[in-house]
């Protein structure tokens, strides 16, 4: 609808970071800050490039999207169906909000060497702390957004003789579903967050472990490459979501978010 | 079809107290009758109509209707006063949901829904979503809603309370075209009394919580009344008398003390 801040606004945001990289590559080049700490961003490039031509990143990343896809789909499917059916069900709520309620507030990254006892110390265990800090965020939206459906749409399906199956199909599942999007929205960043994180410490492969290896080995523009490269997997899957909202809730703009 | 509440009462149970909405209410509608509920905000006209659809159930007394609906046909349909569309289906899928759950394919559903909101004028906005109509244009969606589903009896509750005056003006009109072409029995809430003596064959003035009938009042004139009504004496006396019963408990809402001038 107002499509004046994106106009004017981008070339300002792009602004702002030029203005920053400039500033930086000035002080690094001169040492006024160590390049040593703060490598120049235009070698950091090199490096990203160097890293992209000699196929050295592309194990990285796609270990690292395998663990995130999997984590997302194994956390988020059955995050979506409890948490509906706790939405719906208020016997299935008291049955399960106690479980929920004493999980849901523990730190993921806390359980993972619970993970690896369960799991052992492949790429399973990995996968299943993803799906586990994915289930509780999706969970949670899904259950609150069947919650918050106006009891006045459930009297409409009631009023037309809708049994529970169309209830569920024409009402439940539309009304809740932007809030699910949500929740897989926030599900999504927290996959991505373990992922890192149980890269970081366990694994040989993924945008995770390359930061580690650059880090043991010193070579901060690497560092600062893969960094880059994360904050990127981070922007594109957001703008993924934010479509694939737009696509899916038709009914709702979305462009603002 | 006619229906008789007999003696009916509904009370909720909140943690702190007993809420009685209505209490010991008889009322007989007869078939095709347009009558028209007034009385003060909170007064359980809403829970009335909600024990009529078969909503909620009258904590005592009974309805009574004089017929049953026939097979996989629904009773009663009610216009909410405003939200009743759901708003992640378009126009024509809200006016085909009522056909759609009464086991018609929803091929044929949307068809004949798409042809009745032709015949409204509403042809061009079949696949808008609610939002993008205005308000009066979603209670007409509304109403053509409730009109395809054919229920027997029709309840409407404060169907253009958040409407402005001329829009209101016109849906009146335009939902007395349609009720004289469907003829059904209607029981139409308001807080409007120009809007009720419009529209009602009879008027029901019921007092502030909890609800009973204080008077019952016969609105014999012609349709349409709209040229009539700032004249005609006989509707001015309804009207005063209309205001008379329900004056007082809009005072004690507002914590007026009676007409003090006086």
């Amino acid at each position: 609808m107002n499509k004046m801040p994106s106009i004017s606004g981008t070339p300002i945001k792009i602004l702002s970071l030029l203005l920053v990289g400039l500033a930086w590559e000035g002080m690094s080049r001169t040492s006024i800050i160590s390049p040593l700490f703060f490598p120049p961003p235009s070698v950091v490039l090199a490096s990203l490039y160097d890293l992209v031509i000699s196929h050295t990143l592309w194990p990285h990343l796609g270990a690292t999207l395998m663990r995130m896809s999997l984590g997302l789909l194994i956390g988020g499917i059955p995050g979506i169906l409890v948490g509906l059916g706790m939405g719906w069900s208020s016997r299935v709520r008291a049955l399960l909000d106690p479980l929920v309620a004493a999980l849901h507030p523990l730190p993921k990254v806390a359980i993972l060497p619970l993970i690896m006892i369960i799991f052992g110390i492949g790429e399973l265990s990995k996968v299943m702390a993803v799906a586990v800090a994915v289930f509780f965020p999706v969970l949670i939206n899904s259950m609150v957004a069947v919650l918050q459906i106006e009891p006045l749409f459930f009297e409409v399906a009631d009023l037309y003789g809708a049994g529970r199956g169309r209830t569920f199909k024409r009402v439940v599942l539309p009304g809740s579903l932007p809030m699910i999007m949500a929740g897989v929205r926030i599900g999504l960043n927290s996959a991505l967050l373990i992922t890192i994180a149980v890269e970081l410490v366990t694994a040989r492969q993924g945008l995770g472990a390359l930061i580690w290896l650059a880090w043991e080995l010193f070579r901060t523009e690497e560092l600062y490459a893969g960094l880059l490269v994360i904050g990127f997997l981070g922007l594109l899957t957001n703008w993924l979501m934010i479509r694939l909202q737009g696509r899916l809730i038709p009914w709702k703009d979305f462009q603002s978010i | 079809m006619g229906f008789h509440c007999e003696d009916l009462s509904k009370h909720y149970q909140t943690r702190e107290r007993d809420l009685h909405a209505i209490s010991g209410v008889n009322l007989s509608v007869e078939d095709e009758e347009f009558v028209c509920l007034i009385g003060p905000s909170g007064c359980g006209k809403t829970t009335l109509l909600k024990l009529i659809a078969g909503l909620l159930q009258p904590s005592s007394g009974r309805i009574c209707f004089d017929t049953d609906p026939p097979a996989g046909r629904i009773r009663a349909g009610m216009v909410f006063q405003e939200q009743g569309l759901f708003p992640w289906m378009t126009i024509v899928q809200n006016a085909a949901f009522g056909l759609e759950c009464m086991k018609t394919s929803s091929q044929s559903a949307r068809e004949r829904a798409a042809d009745f909101l032709l015949q409204l004028g509403l042809g061009d906005f079949l696949n808008e979503y609610p939002h993008q109509l205005s308000g009066g244009m979603r209670q007409r969606v509304a109403i053509a809603r409730v009109i395809l589903a054919d229920p027997q009896i029709l309840l409407m509750d404060e169907p253009f309370g958040s409407l402005d005056a001329q829009t209101r003006m016109v849906l009146i009109d335009e939902l007395l075209r349609i009720w004289s072409t469907y003829r059904k029995t209607v029981l139409y809430v308001t807080h409007d009394i120009e809007e009720a003596l419009l529209l009602a064959d009879r008027i029901v003035v019921l007092s502030g919580r909890p609800g009973t009938i204080l008077e019952t009042i016969e609105v014999t004139a012609e349709r349409p009344r709209r040229k009539a009504l700032p004249t005609d004496t006989i509707l001015a006396d309804i009207r005063a008398r209309v205001w008379e019963l329900v004056e007082g408990d809009v005072r004690q809402d507002l914590h007026i003390e009676e007409s003090r001038h006086e």
